[in-house]
């Protein structure tokens, strides 16, 4: 996973284990991955703009409705789905 | 092309409600309100009017669209006969928030007039009565075309100030709170509408009593209560397939489906109506959606409203509330402004604003202003 990650270029999505909320940084919003466990990441704003990126909040909407019960976007996929999907944005 | 479908598409292309503003610039009273109306205009995905005149003192209205189709529609009118504001907050679909922000103020004038212009609570209760009957029977008449219509409906809160009295009718859960000055100098908030939601458990309770032999009648679904484990509020004009069995079957969807046959409606139009004699301590009402309300309290609502000038208070309203939904969701609000329709939906809902200031002296003046014949018609006015 560690070396997935590092393809990913870490200064685009950044990964924290702290369950604080701190404020994200201008152009980044905090989205909440996971089927079970919950992982907090730091996506760009400009993701919303994907449709690959949208279809993952439909799933959101099916099974939450609008609420996000993290507070922050939550997205019920397993978290290599979720990178497997951003990771194309980047190329 | 039935007749019926004619009259719904031109409801779907109508571009703008009506804006008439007549009222006379620099009338009476009013003290520090200056003349004529604040500015109107639109940014982005927000509409507003700052600063309007009624025959009872100013309003500020304004609205955000987050969905892909704005559910939400809103009218302030106001004239001889008194004042009506209404904030209806649709779900499903837009047809039936705007179906009734097409006819129940009409319905409202007709009633009243066979009794030479008095308003009770039976008036507005028939004017819904009526507004639900029409809705009901568009959605009979495209059963075939377009049953969906089935599945549409719409929140809906009015109050009408008729000599002086306030009164509030409520179907859903929109919310009008009174912002009302304490003998002390501070100001306090009181809601005046009732929510009729099944997160409430006073409406779990009525609805339970209503459907006894109905142990399913309100379900705890994806986090929330809902009725029948599908909708959250009890009351609304529109929603047949909650209302007749006739429109709870195929072709509609799936998770609008009720297993068991309908022995009686499970959700109301009828709405629950409030009449508040007007104090003068009474200073002014905050009218809105619950877009609004899922993010500001009563009590903020009122404080900012008070703490600043009155031109641009439904649209600060709606900043603050903006603002807070960012914080949720851990953005900046700066960024929140830059996200498209639809999309925005998963950050805040539709929301309409509606305040209106009340000045006692043109209020209590109303048999004389009668004379001047002033009338006000304006309908939010977002691109649907």
């Amino acid at each position: 996973m560690a070396f997935v990650r590092s393809l990913l270029g870490a200064k685009k999505i950044l990964s924290r284990s702290t369950t604080a909320a701190s404020a994200a940084p201008k152009g980044f919003l905090a989205v909440y991955v996971g089927e079970s466990q919950k992982k907090r990441y730091l996506v760009p704003i400009s993701y919303l703009n994907q449709p690959s990126f949208q279809a993952l909040l439909s799933k959101s909407e099916e099974e939450f409705g609008f609420d996000h019960p993290m507070g922050g976007l939550t997205i019920p996929c397993p978290e290599d789905t979720f990178i497997n999907v951003t990771s194309r944005f980047q190329r | 092309m039935s007749g019926s479908l004619m009259n719904l598409f031109s409801l779907c292309f109508k571009p703008f409600g009506h804006v008439c503003d007549n009222s006379e610039a620099g009338s009476g009273g009013g003290g520090g309100v200056s003349g004529g109306t604040g500015g109107e205009g639109k940014d982005g995905l927000l509409w507003f009017r700052d600063l309007g005149k009624y025959c009872g003192g100013d309003f500020s209205m304004a609205v955000i669209q987050a969905n892909q189709v704005l559910e939400d529609q809103s009218q302030v009118e106001s004239g001889n006969f008194g004042t009506f504001v209404g904030v209806y907050d649709g779900h499903g679909g837009p047809e039936a928030a705007r179906y009734v922000c097409d006819h129940l103020f009409n319905h409202f004038r007709e009633i009243s007039a066979e009794t030479q212009g008095v308003v009770t609570r039976e008036t507005i209760e028939r004017a819904f009565h009526a507004t639900e009957e029409g809705f009901a029977s568009i959605v009979s008449e495209l059963w075939q075309e377009i049953p969906n219509l089935a599945t549409v409906g719409t929140c809906c809160l009015v109050g009408v100030i008729y000599q002086n009295t306030l009164f509030v009718a409520s179907l859903g859960d929109s919310r009008v709170v009174l912002g009302k000055k304490g003998n002390c100098g501070g100001l306090s908030a009181i809601q005046l509408s009732t929510e009729h939601n099944a997160n409430n458990e006073d409406i779990r309770w009525e609805l339970k009593d209503l459907h006894p032999d109905d142990p399913q009648i309100v379900v705890f679904r994806h986090g929330v209560w809902r009725v029948k484990g599908i909708i959250q509020v009890s009351r609304s004009i529109g929603d047949m397939y909650m209302k007749r069995p006739e429109f709870n079957k195929e072709p509609i969807s799936q998770k609008f489906r009720i297993a068991e046959p309908m022995k009686r409606p499970l959700m109301s139009a009828t709405p629950t109506i409030l009449s508040h004699p007007l104090h003068p301590n009474d200073s002014f009402l905050i009218f809105a959606s619950d877009g609004l309300w899922e993010h500001l309290t009563n009590e903020k609502a009122v404080e900012i409203v008070h703490n600043h000038p009155r031109a641009g208070s439904a649209k600060r309203l709606i900043k603050a509330a903006l603002h807070e939904a960012a914080r949720k969701r851990e953005m900046r609000y700066s960024d929140l402004r830059k996200i498209d329709k639809k999309v925005r939906r998963h950050f805040h809902d539709d929301i309409t604003v509606i305040v209106v200031f009340l000045n006692h002296d043109l209020i209590s003046r109303g048999h004389i202003n009668s004379t001047q014949d002033t009338t006000v018609s304006i309908r939010s006015a977002l691109e649907h």
